[in-house]
């Protein structure tokens, strides 16, 4: 009987190798990053198709107000923006969601290491956007 | 075109030798392409994240990477990556090619060597963070130090670092290897996250650029595990070989240029 159980909480995921009677996060974070990882590769195709049909060179750069004036022209290059922005926000996903599970599961340690990653990505997106 | 077209060749060669296709792709874009290196870092280490996130997911469903252990390093790798993105913002075109290089011979002599797994003395902190039960993990400080290193060179040369991660994890923290390259994978993505950020913000993504790129790497990567099955170990040692000796002369050709 898994820790999980034991608590009366539903486990997210099954117990598997190296990780024995703890909570396993896995099952869930990999929805995440496979639903995540197939949506920007499809809009970042569609992108380039788009691109190259309509024979673009320049870049609209990846600032969303940039982006969003592509998308309103119908750029090729606005669409590869979304994709690639959709690309970087998967992995946030995947640890917000982890962050979540830990806390539900009451995991307090890898909760904060997981809100320290969360943090330290976030300081990083707010000073650069600031500088 | 021919960004794409590198990319998937060099998307293709990681994945059959057991590497990210970052390792391959900025000496290829930035050698016969001609593109800017930090343009060609910054392209590499966005298509890091998507076959973290895609190869991830794959080994998620299977059960394979330590995860609890991937979130703890993470925040070695993530700070690692903030570091040196910011130190690659301030660097020549020519000190990246040559750090580049010196990586590229290392990770010739680390695969040529071979990691081989061992057993080694539980840390305590391991345990009570219950990391994992069925083998031991040890020197977990060492390992999260080591890990923000991985996480400078990820972040300076847009590599997904698991040159450095996969050796730790097996070697030092004794944690099986098919565990320890999942694990690997599966801890890049949110490491390239942090530095493409800033890789963004200092204008080096282009996204006409960098798409190519990423698409490209992605199909490389898919179709390297399905083939690798057919390719004889003396022909891959050859690939290996081969591709690592094109791109250090690519490299220290930057470098001394």
């Amino acid at each position: 009987m898994s820790t999980t159980e034991r608590d009366g909480a539903a486990p997210a995921g099954p117990v598997v190798a190296g990780l024995g009677r703890r909570f396993n996060p896995g099952p869930p974070l990999g929805i995440v990053l496979r639903y995540g990882s197939r949506l920007s590769i499809a809009v970042l195709a569609l992108g380039v198709a788009l691109a190259l049909a309509r024979g673009e060179k320049e870049g609209s750069g990846l600032r969303p107000d940039a982006m969003a004036t592509a998308l309103w022209h119908g750029h090729g290059a606005g669409v590869v923006g979304v994709g690639i922005a959709i690309l970087i926000a998967t992995p946030i996903c995947r640890d917000v969601t982890a962050l979540a599970l830990f806390v539900r599961h009451k995991e307090r340690a890898l909760a904060i290491m997981t809100g320290v990653v969360l943090l330290l990505v976030a300081l990083t997106l707010v000073f650069s956007t600031v500088s | 075109m021919a960004a794409g077209l590198v990319s998937a060749i060099a998307g293709f060669l990681g994945s059959l030798l057991g590497l990210g296709g970052g390792l391959f792709v900025t000496p290829l874009l930035s050698g016969p392409l001609g593109m800017p290196i930090h343009h060609a870092v910054a392209a590499s280490i966005v298509a890091v994240i998507a076959t973290s996130s895609a190869g991830g997911s794959g080994y998620l469903k299977r059960g394979v990477p330590n995860v609890r252990l991937g979130m703890l390093l993470e925040v070695g790798t993530v700070l690692g990556a903030i570091v040196g993105t910011l130190l690659g913002g301030s660097l020549s075109a020519n000190a990246i090619a040559g750090m580049f290089a010196v990586i590229l011979v290392y990770t010739a002599v680390s695969m040529l060597h071979g990691n081989s797994e061992r057993t080694v003395p539980a840390d305590p902190l391991a345990v009570r963070l219950g990391l994992a039960d069925d083998y031991p993990i040890g020197h977990l400080r060492l390992g999260l130090l080591i890990s923000v290193f991985a996480g400078v060179i990820s972040g300076l040369l847009g590599v997904g670092g698991g040159i450095i991660i996969v050796p730790m994890l097996v070697m030092m923290m004794g944690v099986p290897i098919k565990i320890a390259a999942a694990t690997s994978t599966f801890m890049i993505g949110v490491t390239g996250v942090a530095s493409a950020i800033i890789q963004v913000e200092q204008g080096n993504v282009d996204p006409l650029l960098a798409a190519p790129v990423i698409l490209g790497i992605f199909v490389g990567a898919t179709l390297g595990p399905r083939i690798a099955p057919k390719i004889s170990p003396a022909l891959l040692r050859f690939l290996f070989l081969a591709a690592i000796g094109i791109s250090v002369i690519q490299m220290v050709q930057k470098a001394v240029a």
